[in-house]
């Protein structure tokens, strides 16, 4: 029974981020969903640029290390450029705006319902979704681009920060190797998975948020933690599937 | 910039700082005392391998569908990069060292702290708001002990047994990526697989994944400690205690990199 609602749990989000979006469309709640993309940034984009910062220190080291064998550490650039503004940068800030901004929506509409302010607005005659969920979604993909954007330069200025100031690589040629791999189809590539990535976040985060029993306190609790790792499962599995799509045909003939 | 505001940003700068250390220090020491005091405890032990059962059945799924989907997108994009290059054949080598060191302890720990340390710091949070806590230390029951050390020490010990799991996907699902969707043949990727690594990679990282454990277990139990008293509260904690240990995962990655290659990379 278990693993029937599993596998039933995609098609209950398509149908719930379908649901809150056609609610919205006619009258759309534009100022709350500005306010809360405003707050999205704040809270995440600090996060999302820690994180990334690091993992860009963290892969030259690795980088630099590895490639020292074949004397060729200033390449390491090239490897950092090249995997994480495609892969590792726009997934990190992915797994942050899940773990920031997806625990917190979820957490506040699972406080909502607990206090039972969700069945208020009901009773008042306004629809709850519309209200809630929707304009939490649409921030999520509006705000979703930036953490990628965001991700990407800060992941590369950790990476040319550590390549020069520790690992004593030349200035010129460790901004030269980072960005040798990037092109500006990358910039395009990592708005479509901002929005996309997003998207998914703030569905699942709605979602959790939403559902679930009703059982005091920890259940806002359980909502935060069900948001962000199945948000981060979303995530990882969205970002598979568009790498696929997008540079699954492309194999060999880069670059 | 006036002489008078150059004062304000400095000072503003000081007292940040310091808030930060003050906060990391209590970590820190809730931490200590925590894992300490949980070891002496009657039965802690006990009460820590079961935790770490728990962590680790309910991380474990996670771990896989987060770290599988990972190693198939690095085998995907170095055979972008190799093919060009016409080396094929080293795909597997470099693939089993970047997950064996950085992406599975890295990862799988990120998963940790996002199901079982998230879990922790709800659960305790909740406790807090139920007033159980102070209960027990009005009976003169320590309760960092008693609830925060087996979780904290159950962390530490999910951690390698994760990673292992991790490894295990990471590599799988290069090898599904790379083998049976981009046509590398089995024998080039199975007989080139042990060349990248070491078995003082394989510790490195197993160790890694403790050091992790401990911290984030530490941020998430002290956070569900220090939780607000209110409904809102709950999930605050469970949301703060997930973005510090994330945070904590990824700038401690770093430093036991550069603390285990030397600053300058090895050599330079």
């Amino acid at each position: 029974m278990k693993r029937v609602a599993a596998l039933l749990w995609p098609l209950r989000l398509a149908a719930f981020a379908t649901r809150a979006l056609r609610a919205a469309l006619p009258a759309p709640p534009a100022k709350d969903t500005l306010l809360l993309t405003v707050r999205l940034m704040l809270r995440s984009l600090p996060v999302v640029v820690i994180v990334t910062f690091f993992s860009g220190a963290m892969l030259t080291v690795q980088a630099a290390v590895s490639l020292e064998s074949f004397g060729a550490r200033s390449v390491a650039g090239l490897i950092v450029g090249f995997g994480g503004v495609r892969e590792v940068f726009p997934l990190l800030a992915g797994g942050s705006l899940a773990a920031r901004t997806g625990a917190e929506l979820a957490s506040q509409l699972q406080a909502m319902r607990v206090t039972r302010q969700v069945e208020a607005l009901e009773m008042m005659g306004l629809d709850s979704v519309r209200l809630l969920v929707a304009p939490r979604i649409v921030a999520c993909i509006l705000g979703g681009p930036f953490c990628v954007l965001a991700a990407m330069v800060s992941g590369l200025v950790g990476a040319y920060v550590i390549g020069v100031f520790q690992l004593g690589i030349d200035r010129g040629a460790m901004w030269g190797s980072l960005l040798q791999a990037v092109g500006g189809v990358d910039v395009v590539i990592g708005v479509v998975k901002g929005v996309i990535l997003g998207g998914l976040v703030g569905v699942v985060a709605t979602f959790e948020g939403f559902h679930g029993e009703l059982a005091g306190p920890q259940s806002v609790g359980a909502a935060a933690n069900r948001a962000v790792i199945r948000g981060m499962v979303v995530v990882c599995a969205a970002a598979l599937g568009l790498s696929m799509l997008i540079y699954g045909r492309l194999v060999g003939t880069a670059i | 910039m006036s002489p008078a505001a150059a004062v304000r940003l400095l000072a503003a700068v000081g007292r940040t700082t310091v808030d930060v250390a003050r906060a990391f220090g209590r970590v820190v020491l809730f931490l200590v005392v925590a894992s300490v005091r949980g070891l002496r405890e009657p039965g802690g032990v006990r009460a820590a391998i079961q935790q770490a059962i728990i962590i680790t059945s309910r991380c474990a799924l996670p771990v896989a569908l987060v770290v599988g989907p990972v190693g198939a997108m690095m085998a995907l994009q170095s055979l972008t990069l190799m093919r060009t290059f016409g080396v094929e054949r080293q795909l597997s080598p470099l693939a089993a060292a970047v997950i064996i060191r950085e992406l599975a302890p890295g990862f799988a720990s990120v998963v940790v702290a996002m199901q079982g340390g998230a879990a922790i710091a709800a659960e305790l949070a909740a406790m807090r708001l139920a007033e159980e806590l102070d209960a027990l230390e009005v009976m003169g029951l320590e309760p960092r002990g008693l609830i925060a050390g087996p979780r904290i020490l159950g962390a530490a010990v999910a951690g390698p047994l994760l990673n292992a799991l991790a490894i295990v996907c990471g590599i799988t699902g290069a090898y599904l990526m790379a083998v049976v969707v981009l046509g590398v043949p089995h024998t080039v990727f199975v007989e080139n697989l042990p060349e990248g690594v070491s078995v003082a990679d394989l510790w490195v990282s197993q160790a890694k994944t403790v050091v992790f454990g401990l911290g984030l277990g530490g941020i998430c139990a002290s956070a569900g400690f220090s939780c607000e008293r209110s409904t809102a509260g709950v999930g605050a904690a469970a949301n703060r205690a997930v973005v510090q240990s994330v945070v904590f995962v990824l700038v401690s990655n770093y430093l036991l990199n550069t603390l285990i290659f030397g600053l300058r990379g090895g050599g330079g």
